[in-house]
């Protein structure tokens, strides 16, 4: 019994060897801690790899890109980037120039931002501070750039860019209008009259037809229409005969010895009259109508002197006869440059107001809610607007800051020494509430412009979104500058020092613009084919050694009215004037009387057409007018005597009665 | 593609298995509150993370999320009009505008009103929804796994030496 075992009992352990309980497995907890591991694990390689990769990963995508657009290799020296400070920091970024890979075509020294969290949480890009630093162009490099192979051109797209669209506008025909005004000759005309010979001579034939001429034409055809139909209205109207047949009647028929007979005829008598009476004064108001309608072809008949005039100044434009107006002298001479900058101001204008959008008219917001696709109401519901509050726009520059050196040893007009500021850029000004400003200064050593100053403010912010953008220039080099370009001449400025001051206002498309220019120093550029304009022109411009150029323009972009003012102009002005004051004005006299000799007989013949037709109206309408006069007063004293007639027998049939009465009754 | 079929026939395992009814229903609780969501959102991301982190059975959120996704369209009119209703409680004005200016929750777009009425509706029956998929899985295990179970063509194929080789694999894997 001793060796047997208890089945079912355990075997005895021995008492040295220790336990093994083997551990029983409970149910598994409610959190899935196989899945804690991995996402830590998967958490710590991607801070690993932001922390160690990602500065150097992005820095090479840059680099890749920036080689394959700019078609020339683009270096970035160093990136870093801080995801916690939502900051990145990137320096060293040069751009090969791919015409000189020696050189960069643009160097920026550091570019940094910091991104605020609480606007990327929000899906918003809220820049604290911009900085680019280091701006310069055309710098050196160490080494040369890597030239990528040119690739074959593809086919063009006709669509144009969204600049390059605004960029078209620009050139909007008013603009273009007005380079047409501003021709580049202003002194070429005045050049032919000062070589001399006679001016008479140079006019040619008034061979096109002339606005008055055409006008004249016209208003014959409309008088001989007007002629016949006055003549038919007064054929209309009633006739003497008619008026006659009324008197004649009251006056033949004889008064019916009963008085009420005699009464009835007479108040019959009184309603003929009565019509004919109205009748009288519809013949007087279709006379006096008549009348107005003559009355007024005199008055088309004098537009015909401002017609005149208007062809005598475009015949004085096609037959190149100079004016000596001051203020069209300056115009005809700075006007084409003044215009060649605008252009380029309207284009940057245009694509601030795109890109930095100005308040919405509640019209306009209508008209994009109609172009929005309406919500499908099942799957897509419908979008609540709550009121934002210290909401952010979708971007906003909060500070920017630039600044740009030139080397020492810089030579042209790319390189500057500047510094400049902004703040508040931002897609949606009116969620920021303040205006976009933007102040930059410095020189441009090489091209030797210096004291530059450029301010800008956008307030897109405002109900009413407006502009203002000032720019000056202490003192920029001028060189070659033609102001009028023809055959005869050449006029300008060899070399000069200037000094400008522009503004420029915009607001609800009405622009002012004043700019004010100086040029001192001045080198005159003259060059003609003969000596005695050469002469003429270089003794008057000794005593200008200054020029003084103030231009305004003011209206819409459509319609800009200009106001230019030089002492150039005036003086140019007085001094040319004693020279071909009289050439020029022979001239004029002789267009006028080309003028007047192909308008003056078709002038006088309309003239003695109407006086004619007025004077044959007057008189009918008169005669017509005398003769229903005559009439009526017939008409009317033959009713009077009838009716003084009836009213003297009933009296003194009344009296005998009476007397009878009297008699009988022994009174 | 191979985690979801993975998924799938674990779901399958368990739901034939006597354990796991609370996994299962929570998960089809879970991929109740995903199909009703239009489109892909922020709450979408939470409920996907809950799901992954707690023991939920995932398989059954991702089936439960592809069926009711297509139940949930046409309540969409009705979600639309009681997401309108609650965007337009006056005594909820204040807190959803302070809820419109907080960072991130524009993300779950519940200013929209179907996102809104949906979302609202499906936390609400979410209890509902895991008390009955408890009941349905039970009853399922009772009246059809059991029956089969004692087929004789179950058992038939139980006994099948590939069967065996297959629960012995499983076991081990």
């Amino acid at each position: 019994m001793k060796n047997m075992t208890d089945s079912t009992n355990p075997p005895a352990v021995p008492a040295s060897e220790p336990v093994k309980v083997k551990k029983v497995k409970g149910p598994p907890g409610p959190i899935r801690t196989g899945v804690v591991v991995p996402l830590l694990i998967i958490g710590l390689g991607t801070f690993l790899y932001f922390k160690f990769l990602f500065d150097a990963n992005l820095r090479w995508v840059m680099e890749f890109a920036g080689t394959k657009i700019n078609g020339a290799e683009v270096n970035v020296r160093d990136f870093r980037s801080s995801f916690l400070d939502g900051s990145f920091e990137l320096s060293g970024l040069e751009v090969t120039d791919k015409e000189n890979p020696a050189t960069n075509i643009l160097e920026i020294k550091t570019i940094a931002s910091k991104l605020l969290w609480d606007g990327l949480l929000r899906g918003k890009f809220v820049i604290d501070n911009f900085a680019i630093k280091g701006i310069s162009w055309q710098s050196p490099r160490k080494s040369p750039g890597k030239v990528l192979p040119v690739e074959p051109e593809k086919p063009a797209d006709n669509t144009p860019s969204a600049a390059g669209k605004i960029a078209g506008e620009a050139k909007s025909a008013a603009l273009e209008e007005a380079q047409k005004e501003f021709k580049g000759n202003a002194l070429g005309d005045l050049a032919a009259i000062l070589e001399g010979g006679d001016t008479k001579e140079q006019l040619g034939e008034i061979r096109e037809t002339l606005e008055s001429e055409k006008y004249i034409t016209g208003l014959e055809q409309e008088l001989t229409t007007k002629q016949k139909m006055w003549e038919e209205k007064i054929k209309a109207l009633p006739t003497k005969e008619e008026f006659e047949s009324i008197a004649q009647k009251i006056k033949d028929t004889k008064l019916d010895s009963n008085p009420l007979a005699a009464a009835k005829q007479l108040k019959e008598f009184k309603d003929d009259f009565n019509k004919l009476n109205q009748t009288v004064k519809l013949v007087k108001e279709g006379g006096k109508e008549i009348t107005a309608s003559v009355k007024m072809v005199e008055s088309s008949i004098k537009k015909i002197d401002d017609l005149v005039e208007q062809d005598l100044k475009n015949l004085q434009t096609r037959f190149k006869i100079p004016s000596l107006d001051t203020k069209n002298l300056a115009q005809g001479l700075f006007g084409p440059f003044v215009l060649a900058k605008l252009g380029k101001s309207k284009k940057y204008l245009d694509m601030a107001r795109e890109y930095l959008p100005p308040k919405k008219s509640a019209a306009e917001k209508a008209k994009d809610e109609l172009a929005k696709p309406k919500p499908r109401p099942r799957a897509r519901g419908v979008d609540y607007r709550f009121p934002k509050r210290g909401a952010y726009p979708l971007v906003w520059l909060k500070n920017i800051e630039i600044s740009s050196e030139a080397p020492k040893d810089a030579q042209g007009g790319t390189q500057g020494n500047l510094k400049g500021k902004g703040s508040n850029f931002t897609t949606d000004p009116q969620v920021v509430g303040k205006p976009m400003v933007l102040t930059i200064a410095g020189n441009f050593p090489g091209a030797k412009i210096y004291d530059m100053t450029f301010n800008a403010a956008l307030n897109h912010h405002l109900p009413t979104a407006n502009e203002e953008v000032t720019l000056s220039v202490g003192d920029y080099p001028i060189s070659q500058f033609v102001l009028s370009k023809s055959e005869k001449l050449k006029f300008g400025l060899a070399q000069a020092h200037g000094v400008m001051n522009v503004n420029l206002k915009h607001s609800e498309e009405m622009i002012l613009m004043n700019i004010g220019n100086r040029f001192r120093k001045v080198d005159y550029l003259v060059e003609s084919q003969n000596k005695k304009v050469a002469e003429i022109l270089s003794s008057l411009l000794r005593g200008i050694p200054e020029i003084t150029l103030d231009a305004m323009a003011r209206g819409t972009w459509a319609s800009l009215t200009w106001d230019f003012k030089s002492n150039l102009g005036e003086e140019l002005a007085s001094g040319l004037k004693r020279e071909i004051n009289e050439r020029v004005g022979a001239a004029k006299e002789k267009l006028r009387k080309m003028l007047d000799d192909k308008i003056g007989p078709k002038r006088k013949m309309i003239e003695g057409k109407y006086a004619q037709i007025k004077g044959k109206l007057d008189s009918l309408v008169g005669d017509r007018e005398k003769q229903i006069d005559d009439a009526k007063n017939k008409a009317q004293a033959a009713l009077d005597d009838k009716v003084k007639s009836n009213t003297g027998g009933a009296e003194d049939k009344g009296k005998a009665v009476l007397k009878g009465l009297k008699k009988k009754f022994k009174l | 593609m191979t985690l979801i079929l993975k998924q799938i026939f674990s779901l399958f395992k368990l739901l034939n298995s006597e354990t796991g009814t609370n996994q299962i229903a929570a998960g089809i609780a879970l991929g109740f509150i995903m199909g009703m969501a239009p489109g892909f959102s922020l709450q979408t991301i939470l409920v996907l993370l809950i799901a992954l982190i707690f023991r939920v059975q995932f398989g059954a959120a991702g089936l439960a999320a592809f069926f009711f996704k297509f139940l949930a369209w046409p309540f969409d009119p009705l979600f639309d009009r009681l997401g309108q209703v609650i965007l337009e409680m006056d005594s909820l004005h204040p807190t959803l505008t302070w809820a419109y200016n907080l960072p991130f929750v524009p993300f779950t777009k519940f200013y929209n009103s179907v996102v809104m009425g949906s979302g609202v509706l499906s936390i609400l029956l979410f209890p509902l929804v895991f008390i009955l998929s408890r009941m349905l899985i039970q009853k399922y295990r009772e009246l059809i796994v059991a029956k089969i179970k004692d087929t004789k063509i179950w058992k038939a194929m139980k006994a099948t030496s590939l069967f065996q080789w297959y629960e012995k694999y499983d076991r081990l894997y």
